[in-house]
């Protein structure tokens, strides 16, 4: 390790990643605990370090600042917003027009406690919201789960990226822990992309008329919008999937976590591992294309209980059910409000899941 | 080798800062670290945590839970004391805190960080301005001293963090912080030596 890292809070280095990625231009109503990525962007604005970022508004509200992010990604710019829960929620009409106008922004939630105004503390509550549509009307999106300081640098290259590629509005799901963590990090050299902009509005540049609309008239006309909008996405289920599994290779229980539960279930593994109680952990970084595949090829493999931890009432244990179709157990420890499972809650549940555990309990059960 | 720090306190006092300093002390050592602030709503008087985990490993969880050291600002500090490890560290500012509840598995270091700050008067970029706002960095001293740090060693090393962190206006209040780290240094170093029995703290801020 050399001495040149960076130390920064997530949301810095979000909006860092963000411009070293060829950002051109952002559009906001700043909402803790995501600010630290407009202040960043707004200090960083016009000083001529990353010239290609070429607007930074802080709009009236939260409609206007998606609206403004649909306008400039509609002319084939890199566009991004950034918000939380309350401010998320007032955006979802705006995704439903860009998810229906094949728009590619990137749109990053900071999830705070909810529902309604909540508390600034950490949650993961807007899982739903983010991964099954949250807008009106049926689409999809592709929504990627950071569990690091490094991470939230570098998910911004890898959500424009993914943005280009399959034309649609890119989630970016943190968390408020991981928005205000600070971590030692090194930037990677991200080459500048140039991605496919012919589909874009030019202004009638050269005479070529481009027409980004979500209204389609003719019944048939819209029939056959969503039927493509869905094969694309049924595309991403099958070429998008990515996930980071530790020790599960032999693994009697898998640990499903993601965000600051992946980095509090990273520690509970390593004790148990120290003990030799056979656990690992499967953590999703797509949230959406849920990584079902390799869920299901760890069931495939022989592992029966599964353990869900997430910081909301039961929202992502729903896609591991829907993964493990009763072929396996799914237990899932929860917590909301902001309040965070210790690492020897996590433990203790995956712990209770082993053959030893269930023997354990049997073994108290008679007792009483 | 993994260290874990829970710094406590109330707006105001430079809580976030402190660990924030300590945290890129480590860092320039070559570990990684991982700093994770708590505060309410005001901006000064409210109850403030920090925690910082250092590591020669990446960083499973950032959460600390049983702190190696606990740098207690004020009394609703001791608080944290129950998390403690056994055979951890208290460090006190004893301006603030006179009494001390017992733990006697634990080692106590009482420095009167806001009373040493208050008498580098002489330091102060601006005449007559009160540096026990420096208290901090006294706090920083007396870390590096229970890690039995070289000072000599390692004034260059804070010299540079403030310089990181203390830029424009406040680049003026670099030698001030560093004078005040020393003075926690020099004042933790005879602390340590006049007392009968030191074991050696199992935190080392500079595992080379």
């Amino acid at each position: 390790m050399n001495a040149d890292r960076d130390f920064l809070k997530g949301n810095e280095a979000l909006a860092y990643g963000a411009l070293r990625t060829g950002l051109n231009a952002y559009y906001g109503y700043p909402i803790t605990p995501s600010s630290e990525i407009p202040e960043t962007l707004a200090a960083e604005f016009g000083r001529g370090t990353y010239p290609e970022f070429r607007a930074f508004v802080q709009a009236a509200s939260e409609l206007e600042a998606i609206n403004m992010t649909i306008g400039t990604a509609a002319t084939g710019a890199k566009a991004m917003t950034a918000t939380s829960g309350p401010g998320f929620s007032l955006k979802q009409e705006g995704i439903s027009y860009a998810a229906a106008m094949e728009l590619p922004l990137l749109i990053v939630d900071v999830n705070r406690s909810g529902p309604g105004l909540g508390n600034l503390g950490p949650e993961q509550s807007d899982y739903f919201q983010a991964t099954k549509g949250g807008g009106h009307g049926g689409y999809r999106n592709i929504v990627l789960a950071p569990d690091s300081v490094p991470e939230m640098a570098l998910f911004p290259s890898l959500g424009f990226e993914l943005a280009f590629r399959y034309r649609m509005p890119v989630i970016l799901l943190a968390d408020a822990f991981l928005g205000q963590l600070k971590e030692d990090l090194t930037f990677p050299e991200v080459p500048a992309r140039e991605f496919d902009t012919s589909w874009a509005v030019t202004g009638a540049r050269g005479d070529h008329r481009h027409v980004l609309s979500s209204l389609h008239l003719e019944l048939p006309d819209q029939s056959r919008h969503v039927e493509h909008l869905r094969s694309k996405y049924e595309e991403i289920v099958g070429a998008e999937q990515r996930s980071e599994e530790i020790a599960t290779a032999d693994a009697e229980v898998v640990i499903v976590a993601y965000g600051i539960c992946a980095r509090l279930a990273r520690a509970a593994v390593r004790s148990l591992r120290d003990r030799s109680v056979r656990v690992g952990l499967l953590r999703p970084i797509t949230l959406a294309p849920f990584p079902q595949d390799r869920l299901n090829a760890l069931i495939d493999g022989g592992v029966r209980n599964l353990l869900v931890v997430e910081l909301n009432s039961g929202q992502m244990v729903e896609d591991v059910r829907l993964v493990a179709e009763g072929r396996a157990r799914v237990e899932s420890l929860e917590r909301v409000g902001g309040l965070l499972p210790s690492s020897g809650e996590v433990e203790a549940a995956a712990e209770d899941l082993t053959s030893s555990g269930d023997l354990r309990s049997a073994l108290e059960a008679m007792v009483q | 080798m993994k260290t874990e720090v829970i710094v406590a306190g109330h707006g105001g006092q430079g809580v976030l800062e402190l660990a924030n300093w300590l945290a890129y002390f480590h860092l320039v050592n070559g570990r990684h670290v991982a700093y994770t602030p708590s505060y309410g709503p005001e901006t000064r008087g409210g109850k403030v945590k920090c925690y910082v985990v250092a590591s020669d490993e990446p960083i499973d969880s950032p959460i600390v839970e049983a702190p190696d050291l606990l740098i207690a600002m004020n009394i609703p500090s001791l608080d944290y004391l129950p998390l403690l490890k056994s055979g951890g560290t208290l460090l006190v500012n004893s301006s603030l805190v006179q009494e001390v509840p017992g733990r006697s598995d634990v080692i106590v270091v009482e420095v009167p960080a806001i009373d040493l700050a208050a008498a580098l008067a002489p330091y102060s970029p601006v005449p007559g301005k009160d540096t026990s706002i420096a208290a901090n960095s006294v706090m920083l001293g007396a870390v590096l001293a229970i890690a039995h740090d070289d000072w000599a060693r390692e004034q260059a090393l804070i010299e540079g963090v403030f310089r990181h962190f203390l830029t424009d206006r406040k680049a003026a209040y670099i030698p001030l912080n560093v004078q005040a780290v020393k003075s926690g240094f020099e004042f933790t170093s005879r602390l340590e030596a006049s007392s009968v029995a030191s074991p050696a703290p199992p935190l080392a801020a500079t595992a080379r």
